[in-house]
């Protein structure tokens, strides 16, 4: 299995954990809450540069004709809606923040609105993650069954090899 | 610096994204007036709840949010499967 894809799941499953954690500021409390949200906007920005190449390939291929496209069309809008809808989250997390922004000494104006979306973008964040997952369920079991059984190639060579010695 | 490019490039996109949505909500200048009137009470944080401390117990908003996505998958692979099934042809 090649470095990139170990990494890239890797990073996609911290990543998940964080979300979760992330996604339930009762539990965790608002600090962790709104510093684990940042700290998610960089691997997000990380899955991005790891992904690059199938961005950019999808997006030239956009518009072309051809049915095997339609899966990655559905993939790349729904990427999209997931990027803007994660823009709106940190961005209306920012506005009603009680911890991040106070940090740096800034006090925002506040805005009700902005709850108000924070808790909705929240929510679709959910169903559009849920779709994401989905939609890449076949590379998350073939990658991490690809790097799993690479651990336990090493043993079943050597039980192979000895039971061969045996029979002769 | 290729990747220095491509970090620029999805920031700016994130930038103009963000500068929209901040348009059309309005920026906090009439709206901000309107909720610094309410009480406070409404303006407690959708999600934030009680326990703004945290540690309150089990990470119940955790599996909220796996059933969540969990339905949601299940709904797409329901609709897609429904979608993607041929008729089945009439005996005459």
């Amino acid at each position: 299995m090649s470095k990139t894809n170990r990494t890239k799941l890797l990073l996609d499953i911290s990543t998940f954990v964080a979300f979760l954690v992330a996604m339930d500021p009762r539990t965790s409390g608002i600090a962790i809450h709104e510093w684990l949200t940042i700290a998610l906007g960089a691997t997000v920005l990380v899955h991005l540069l790891l992904n690059w190449n199938w961005i950019v390939e999808i997006t030239k291929r956009l518009f072309a004709k051809g049915k095997g496209l339609n899966g990655a069309r559905t993939n790349y809008i729904l990427n999209w809606l997931l990027f803007v809808d994660g823009i709106l989250i940190m961005l209306s997390g920012i506005m009603i923040s009680e911890a991040v922004v106070p940090a740096f000494g800034l006090t925002l104006p506040m805005n009700f609105a902005w709850r108000s979306l924070h808790d909705l973008s929240a929510n679709i964040s959910l169903i559009l993650m849920g779709l994401h997952i989905t939609l890449h369920w076949n590379w998350i079991v073939s990658t991490f069954k690809r790097m799993v059984l690479r651990r336990e190639a090493k043993p079943i060579t050597v039980l192979s090899m000895e039971s061969k010695e045996v029979k002769a | 610096m290729t990747t220095l490019y491509r970090i620029l490039i999805i920031l700016v996109v994130a930038a103009i994204i963000g500068g929209a949505i901040y348009m059309a909500v309005g920026g906090g200048s009439a709206a901000a007036q309107q909720s610094a009137q309410m009480p406070e009470r409404d303006r407690a944080r959708p999600e934030g709840g009680e326990g703004r401390e945290g540690g309150d117990g089990l990470p119940f908003g955790i599996l909220k949010s796996l059933v969540i996505m969990s339905v949601a998958s299940g709904v797409y692979l329901a609709g897609n499967r429904l979608l993607s099934k041929k008729p089945k042809p009439v005996l005459v």
